[in-house]
């Protein structure tokens, strides 16, 4: 085990929010752009208040989650910008695997008590 | 002109939700928060209006005050008033619930562990001053009535700070029960 991986592994598990507002910044976006990213279907369906994104981005800009990239200037109003660093990568990475282990974990219980029901149809 | 109207009132720091829910109430009536000092808010008259109020405690250092207060009127929402560190904001609710600047639980009880940080900062502090003060030979009234002053101080801090926890462990009691 590597350094950056002892390190990435002390931010599990994630909550939903972060873990939705970390995979938005694999690319470069200001707040309100995490926002709008985050809200839609294929990013998580999560509307994200202000409140709990401003924390958020504090907590992981120090940790090393994500660093600043400048300010974006698209219309009039000057925002900063967030994006995701090796280290923040590798948390998305570690936290992925984990929820999947979980996934197969639960699905294999699912799968077995739908064979049950199969097999006596009478049992819920 | 505008009608003004001077309001009284004193919330204790693990009461804000109760706060916000009556500056809500107050807008409902037609009185729209303007401003605010210690214990006295400042409303104008107005037209009655769905409006949730919302309160966040944060020290904000330099350039963070402007990153902060635009990722919030990015979302919507106005900046009233900001009073020892706590950030009053409101957004018009026209239908539906009304809406939260947090989304999640953590980040509710993230925003109670800052105010209890200060509040045991402080009261460290006033602990620390009465128990190293040294007592002169001749007891004056006026030294004694500091002294109870503060003596005072040390336990309506150390009330906020229990009631604040208590607040916390509600707050994660709900969430589990969600």
């Amino acid at each position: 085990m590597d350094e950056i991986e002892v390190k990435a592994l002390e931010y599990l598990p994630l909550t939903e929010s972060t873990f939705a507002i970390l995979v938005a910044l694999a690319e470069p976006r200001h707040g309100y752009g995490i926002m709008q990213a985050v809200a839609q279907a294929d990013g998580g369906g999560i509307r994200l208040g202000p409140g709990t994104l401003y924390g958020a981005l504090t907590k992981l800009l120090e940790g090393g989650l994500i660093a600043r990239a400048g300010d974006s200037n698209a219309g009039d109003e000057r925002r900063k910008l967030y994006v995701l660093t090796p280290l923040g990568r590798r948390v998305v990475r570690l936290e992925s695997e984990r929820l999947d282990r979980m996934a197969r974990l639960g699905r294999l219980v699912i799968t077995q008590w739908e064979e049950d029901d199969d097999a006596d149809p009478a049992r819920v | 002109m505008t009608q003004t109207r001077r309001v009284f009132k004193l919330f204790f720091v693990w009461q804000d939700e109760r706060e916000a829910a009556w500056l809500t109430r107050m807008a409902a009536d037609g009185w729209h928060l303007r401003s605010l000092t210690i214990g006295c808010y400042t409303f104008e008259g107005g037209e009655p209006a769905a409006v949730a109020y919302r309160l966040d405690y944060r020290r904000l250092i330099g350039a963070e005050r402007e990153e902060y207060l635009g990722l919030f009127r990015d979302a919507g929402w106005e900046r009233v008033a900001t009073l020892a560190n706590w950030h009053y904001f409101r957004k018009a609710a026209p239908e539906g619930p009304l809406p939260d600047i947090f989304s999640d639980t953590a980040s509710r009880v993230d925003k109670y562990r800052r105010v209890l940080g200060i509040l045991v900062a402080i009261l460290a502090l006033n602990v620390v001053i009465l128990a190293t003060q040294r007592l002169p030979d001749a007891v004056t009234t006026a030294r004694e009535i500091i002294r109870m002053l503060q003596a005072g101080a040390v336990v309506l801090l150390g009330v906020a700070v229990l009631r604040t926890m208590a607040h916390i462990s509600r707050l994660k009691r709900e969430a589990r029960r969600d």
